[in-house]
């Protein structure tokens, strides 16, 4: 993504709100990159590792694969949380004519988290067999937004 | 016990939209503000949806009208006018779901300006003969200020 630095306000900027993108890996879907610097976020240190929050935090997901899977996305951290989770069922199209958007996701991971947190963006369950595969992250595509809920 | 609210506090806003036009490569869709929070100060000229200044998570999605058998689809993302693209693109489901439950990924985007911006949803892919479906082609804007 690119922004125009001179409308910035430097000091200011993401203190609330935050644009997270990227994936660590094609298992580990947690961010690599945030469109805010701001202390109230960590990014996952290693390609294992999940993204951090200081402050109670919303968070919407959007997983997207780049490959067939039909899985339930959510937090690692806290997999037994089954409403907080995503469906997601990629299906690529079966003619190159018709690649406007190889990489779907049929639902966003929803997380709220009232005290500070670490989310870690993984397949729970997967089906595999057949044309099923697991969810591979697709790095150009997957983000999430984050809303800092208190100081 | 009494709590005041301190006068720095900020405020969250919101501005919801729906879009019309015809889906072409690298123009824009045309915003109509449904409504918007008291005090959110956004406005909407021609294509252009005009932010005072303030912090921006801006959520588009994009519907097409999709008839059985097609796998057209469209791709958008916010652009900042007379700059750049911004955020992350979205589109609509490229499978054939005209008979199943399909959804959208959004384009999503952070904006903080100091003086005021304007931004447009503009399409950055688009398959032949793909009609905007405009009765749920929405946008979410929070402007936090």
């Amino acid at each position: 993504m690119s922004y125009s630095p001179t409308l910035f306000q430097t000091a200011a900027a993401g203190d609330t709100m935050t644009l997270l993108t990227g994936a660590q890996s094609l298992s580990n879907g947690s961010p690599t990159a945030s469109s805010s610097s701001a202390a109230w976020i960590t990014l996952p240190p290693t390609t294992t590792d999940g993204v951090s929050f200081s402050a109670p935090v919303l968070m919407r997901a959007v997983p997207i694969s780049e490959r067939h899977c039909r899985s339930r996305v959510g937090d690692a951290n806290d997999s037994t949380n089954y409403k907080e989770q995503a469906g997601v069922y990629v299906w690529l199209s079966p003619t190159s004519s018709h690649d406007i958007y190889e990489m779907t996701s049929d639902d966003e991971c929803v997380f709220y988290r009232s005290q500070p947190s670490t989310i870690l963006l993984e397949e729970i369950e997967g089906w595999v067999g057949g044309s099923g595969y697991r969810v591979e992250f697709n790095s150009t595509y997957n983000h999430s937004i984050a809303w800092r809920l208190a100081p | 016990m009494t709590h005041e609210i301190p006068t720095s506090a900020k405020t969250t806003t919101c501005a919801f939209f729906t879009f019309t036009g015809t889906p072409t490569l690298s123009n824009p869709l045309t915003p109509v503000l449904v409504g918007s929070s008291t005090g959110t100060g956004i406005t909407v000229s021609s294509n252009d949806i005009q932010l005072p200044a303030g912090e921006y998570v801006l959520r588009f999605f994009g519907a097409i009208t999709r008839t059985a058998g097609s796998l057209d689809n469209m791709r958008y993302q916010w652009r900042q006018v007379s700059g750049a693209l911004i955020g992350v693109a979205g589109a609509s489901n490229r499978a054939d779901f005209s008979t199943k439950p399909a959804s959208i990924d959004p384009a999503d985007a952070h904006l903080v300006t100091a003086v005021g911006a304007s931004v447009q949803v503009e399409i950055t892919g688009v398959d032949p003969s793909v009609v905007l479906d405009t009765a749920n082609s929405h946008a979410v804007i929070w402007r936090v200020s």
